[in-house]
């Protein structure tokens, strides 16, 4: 029964995310534009979702304030336009790996549950804002590093939002909504 | 009567949670140190493309043909590349199971059991992608990065709560009397 509730649950949350993941994102574009003007110095952001044929686009178009420096090397004068992207599905995974899991985990009363979905909600806020706008920021960031390394002609170390990047991309992606149900729980069980 | 269980953030939960991520950062580093081309030409080549190939082959016309990390037909090539090959989920379910706090003989039992069950199902995917790039590109991009990593975490999950029950079954009918 539990496996039939496991891949039930997966299954209804992957066809709920893929139908109403586009609007899901554009109602937390605000919440990204703001995490991404956090991370973001002498440029500005405008988020938005595009389609490039195939998929749907979170994408950033950034516009230089100022000029870009890396290591004290000028990478971009004021007035650039960059864009950057990362795939709408994509970024609903932890989400969809969050639910899955809380909304199958064993032996949960319904008002535990309930206790659990609202406990899920700054979590889940947590892992889109700290997946999406990080590999975002992390696509811009490596343009200026790319460019500063081709100018000095010298390797110079990615800062820690590319390193970070790297590991959301090779599995970190999916480990943070594991921590989050998991803390998600603890937290409930403590309350409830 | 029995005390009811404390509900509590207990020392245990946090230190699962703690060791779990550092075990995982640890092995995501080493697996970064694993040189490109031992990955391509030993891991991705025999150990992905080579048996997915047989399989395919074995089962249907298609005559494909592993070369490199690649799957390669006259109606698709379909590369494995680091970060798609599976592994990640396999140093999750690793990191999982070291950090859960039961014997060393259990550990063993979940983690080969673990790797064996997550290769078999990611060998699956591949095939499903395959056949996917050769006949419905239009459902690729959807499986690739959506549906079949948040069903193989979900298959993780499973895996480790059962794990997760039979070792607990174990320790219980050893300490019975």
């Amino acid at each position: 029964m539990f496996i039939v509730r496991v891949v039930i649950v997966w299954a209804l949350l992957s066809i709920i995310f893929l139908i109403i993941g586009r609007y899901f994102i554009i109602a937390f574009l605000p919440y990204l534009t703001f995490l991404l003007d956090i991370f973001a110095y002498n440029y500005t952001n405008a988020l938005t979702i595009t389609n490039d044929g195939f998929s749907s686009l979170i994408q950033t178009k950034i516009t230089t304030t100022a000029i870009i420096y890396v290591n004290a090397i000028a990478v971009a004068p004021p007035g650039i336009e960059l864009v950057a992207s990362t795939n709408l599905v994509h970024s609903l995974v932890p989400v969809v790996i969050l639910y899955t899991i809380l909304l199958s985990w064993p032996n949960v009363a319904p008002k535990e549950l309930v206790y659990l979905l609202i406990v899920s909600i700054p979590i889940m806020l947590l892992i889109l804002g700290v997946s999406v706008a990080s590999i975002l920021t992390s696509h811009i960031q490596a343009a200026f590093f790319e460019e500063a390394m081709r100018i000095s002609d010298r390797f110079i170390d990615p800062p820690f939002v590319v390193n970070w990047a790297i590991f959301l991309e090779s599995g970190g992606r999916w480990l943070l909504p594991i921590i989050g149900a998991i803390i998600c729980k603890s937290v409930t069980n403590r309350f409830h | 009567m029995p005390a009811k269980p404390k509900k509590n953030i207990s020392k245990k939960e946090i230190k699962f949670l703690i060791l779990f991520i550092l075990i995982y950062s640890i092995l995501q580093t080493l697996y970064f140190f694993i040189p490109e081309n031992i990955l391509r030409d030993y891991v991705y080549h025999y150990g992905i493309a080579s048996v997915s190939t047989e399989i395919i082959n074995g089962f249907t016309d298609e005559n494909v043909r592993a070369e490199e990390n690649k799957l390669v037909s006259s109606k698709a090539i379909l590369e494995i590349v680091r970060g798609c090959d599976g592994i990640g989920t396999m140093l999750l379910l690793v990191s999982a199971i070291l950090a859960f706090p039961t014997s060393t003989k259990n550990k063993i039992i979940g983690i080969v059991s673990g790797v064996l069950f997550l290769y078999i199902v990611n060998t699956a995917r591949i095939i499903i992608i395959y056949f996917i790039v050769a006949y419905q590109y239009d459902w690729f991009l959807v499986t690739h990065t959506y549906l079949a990593p948040t069903f193989i975490i979900a298959l993780c999950a499973l895996f480790f709560a059962f794990w997760i029950a039979k070792s607990n079954k174990i320790v219980l009918n050893k300490s019975s009397p």
